[in-house]
């Protein structure tokens, strides 16, 4: 439990500690001796972690009223200053806030599957649905687990206790493995949220490597305090630090609470610069508000936890389905907004903008020469080569000339070189694993417009292959141009004048 | 020389390093300026100061007191956090060296021609971003510690946060400037002539233009639009809709 953020409990009832209720005759269900009589009689109340438990039965007209002091206990357990006792902290503000949070994780997995649709991001709308489905089924597992153990709880000693469901929620092995890969998927993918936002190669680039580094960071740092305790509770013969932890507790809490701030930041100023986008129609309008209220919930949270513990109780269960909420939504959004982006691009006279970034990798050169390649390739051996080919096998018959004019000796490598070339190496790797998988492959997936349902898909299909002719390839086409000479006013004037048409086809 | 962006950046991660410096030298350095003060002691970030007797504790990270008294232990902050959180106030520090450094290069890209460094400028953003998460974290620190009891100084490290980002943001529109800069002019110096694609068939040379017109561009390109002929993709589209 976030320990850090308790004072130690002052407030001792005395009914928990035992009442002296002096001399007096005692009942009780002995058959040989059902009546007593004893000199010094002590009472002991019901407690549970030295709290008094109190019946929550129904009460009859016939029921006992409770002793005074038992009374007086329990309006010090009500009072404002006992942070335990408030309606807020009982039983049942606790399960209607993890049944309310559990049906909202299962709502937003089945949005994920209905509404996300799978291309052009592939795999990351596949992580996204498999984040979701884990947050769903890990919310059940609790459920499931903190209702066994309420009826436990009543079943055997007749107590509804808060204690239990929130030391489940906070030292069960298994919500906090599962929580770990929920929360870890769903910061990936918020950073695939992020890129999606910017249209630049390189800031892509930037965005994922910063962001997959601090999302790992920021689960490493959860990961230590929070299993080692979960650990410690299970197996209770292992060593734990707590002292030692007390410290990072809060430092992920924050850090945590950082990176959500930073995320909706950058989403909220996205808001406010597409907003002739976002306010455009009233669906629109509901489903940027939406996201607005959902990124802001996670700092939103901050706020309450601080101003009320009770929120801290519970954060895990929160925190689990702010990310959820906070990706699913937002994915959401941004396919909206980026799907009206293009197609105000398509109806634009420039259309998609193209940045010097794209071009200083030559992307597109690169591509312009696959194509060529793929081109000449299928010619016929006999056909001669196009320049551009020409050039090409120049460039890599230099190459090999001097590789192979080169004399080679078996020099050990510097140090320095060798680290250095190691270095680039690995940044090369990450760059064509980035280029590859993340950026280039959305990039050029991006550069088509979405089409809503398959019909569309397959209309358009269709339609360009009209276009480009493949619909009949074995119709041919033979074309024959002349020049045709129109009379008319302009021609006394200038006779020579010429003018091309096409002519029909055979 | 000093553009307006870059001298924006400049002055607002200054005002960033000033605002920081508050909550830094706050109690004891500084026993007038508190992040907080409840029960009648002044609370800064490396110890605290009573105002009644007028003594503060040695220079230290993290809260400690010499006596545990219950009571006091239990009334001695404001918020609920535990005594060993007050050790997370040393992100104050670590923040505003952060925050220096940013503005150390903000001065550098204002009054050198590093400022027309695209590497310089991406590593400007990548170094302000620990500077912006640094500075939220004080703030959420001091909020985690001290609120409702919060002071000045302490709101003074929100708004340095949001300094910190804007002038993030526009380092980072200035690298978008300075690139497509770069770009334009390389492309000037290669001096790459735009030919229409379908003088691709009638040249010799690989970029579809003749030798004497790649010698003179500008009439080259008058001379071949008298050869201009009409794409032929256009006749096989206009035959196709017709059959």
């Amino acid at each position: 439990m976030t320990s850090w953020r308790y004072k130690l409990d002052s407030q001792l009832y005395g009914t928990c500690s035992g009442l002296d209720l002096g001399s007096g005759v005692l009942l009780w269900k002995d058959a040989q001796q059902p009546i007593a009589y004893f000199d010094s009689i002590k009472f002991r109340s019901y407690c549970d972690e030295s709290r008094p438990v109190y019946s929550s039965f129904r009460k009859t007209e016939n029921s006992f009223e409770y002793l005074d002091e038992i009374a007086a206990d329990w309006a010090i357990f009500m009072s404002d200053k006992n942070e335990n006792g408030q309606y807020k902290y009982s039983i049942y503000a606790i399960t209607l806030s993890f049944t309310a949070n559990f049906v909202i994780t299962l709502f937003l997995t089945v949005i994920v599957f209905v509404a996300i649709r799978k291309k052009p991001y592939k795999g990351a709308s596949n992580l996204l649905k498999l984040g979701s489905t884990l947050a769903s089924v890990n919310l059940t597992i609790f459920v499931v687990k903190a209702l066994k153990s309420l009826r436990d709880n009543h079943m055997d000693r007749g107590v509804v206790s808060t204690e239990n469901v929130l030391r489940l929620l906070w030292n069960d092995l298994t919500f906090t493995s599962i929580d770990f890969i929920v929360v870890l998927i769903c910061e990936l993918c918020q950073v695939q949220i992020i890129m999606r936002l910017f249209s630049r190669v390189q800031e892509k680039r930037m965005i994922f490597f910063i962001g997959m580094l601090l999302s790992i960071i920021s689960q490493i740092l959860w990961a230590i305090p929070t299993f080692s305790q979960s650990v410690h509770y299970s197996y209770m013969g292992l060593q734990y630090d707590g002292e030692g932890l007390t410290l990072l507790s809060p430092f992920v809490y924050l850090f945590r609470i950082s990176l959500a701030a930073s995320y909706a930041s950058i989403i909220c100023s996205h808001i406010f610069t597409k907003r002739h986008l976002c306010f455009q129609d009233k669906h629109m309008i509901i489903l940027t508000l939406v996201t607005c209220v959902i990124v802001l919930l996670q700092p939103g949270f901050f706020v309450a936890d601080v101003a009320n513990i009770w929120i801290d109780d519970l954060s895990e269960i929160f925190n689990t389905t702010c990310y959820v909420g906070s990706t699913v939504i937002v994915w959401e959004w941004v396919d909206h907004v980026l799907i009206l982006e293009r197609k105000m691009q398509a109806q634009s006279v420039l259309g998609r903008p193209i940045y010097e970034d794209e071009q200083q990798d030559y992307y597109f050169a690169n591509y312009a020469l696959r194509v060529q390649e793929a081109i000449s390739s299928n010619e016929d051996d006999d056909a001669p080569e196009s320049p551009v080919q020409t050039n090409f096998n120049y460039k890599k018959e230099t190459v090999s000339n001097a590789q192979n004019n080169k004399v080679e000796f078996n020099e050990p490598q510097r140090m320095k070189d060798v680290v250095l070339e190691k270095c680039s190496n690995i940044l090369d790797g990450m760059l064509y694993f980035t280029d590859h998988f993340i950026v280039k492959g959305l990039m050029i997936k991006t550069l088509s417009l979405h089409s809503r349902s398959s019909d569309d898909r397959k209309k358009s299909k269709t339609k360009v292959r009209r276009r480009i002719g493949l619909e009949r390839p074995n119709e041919v086409y033979v074309y024959a141009m002349k020049d045709v000479v129109f009379d008319s006013d302009e021609e006394q004037e200038n006779p020579n004048m010429e003018t091309r048409e096409d002519v029909e086809s055979v | 020389m000093a553009t307006f962006t870059s001298l924006l950046a400049c002055v607002l991660v200054g005002i960033a390093v000033v605002f920081q410096i508050f909550s830094v030298i706050s109690a004891p350095v500084v026993s007038t300026i508190a992040l907080c003060t409840y029960n009648g002691n002044r609370f800064g970030v490396f110890g605290w100061c009573n105002i009644q007797a007028q003594q503060c504790t040695p220079i230290r990270v993290g809260y400690e007191l010499d006596s545990y008294d219950y009571m006091i232990l239990n009334d001695f902050l404001p918020s609920n956090a535990k005594m060993s959180v007050s050790k997370l106030l040393i992100v104050h520090p670590i923040s505003l060296v952060f925050t220096f450094i940013l503005w150390i290069l903000t001065l550098i890209i204002s009054f050198h021609r590093l400022g027309n460094s695209r590497k310089m400028l991406i590593g400007m953003v990548l170094w302000s971003l620990p500077a912006v998460l640094l500075s939220l974290l004080s703030f959420l620190v001091d909020i985690l510690l001290f609120v409702p009891q919060l002071a000045w100084p302490g709101w003074l490290l929100l708004v340095s946060t949001i300094l910190i980002a804007v002038a993030s943001s526009i380092i980072c529109v200035m690298r978008r400037t300075v690139s497509l800069r770069k770009y334009e002019r390389l492309r000037n110096n290669e001096n790459i002539e735009m030919y229409p694609i379908h003088l691709n068939k009638d040249s010799k040379l690989p970029g579809g233009a003749s030798a004497d017109q790649r010698s003179n561009p500008k009439e080259s390109t008058v001379i071949s639009s008298s050869h201009l002929e009409e794409p032929e993709l256009s006749y096989r589209f206009e035959i196709d809709s017709r059959s």
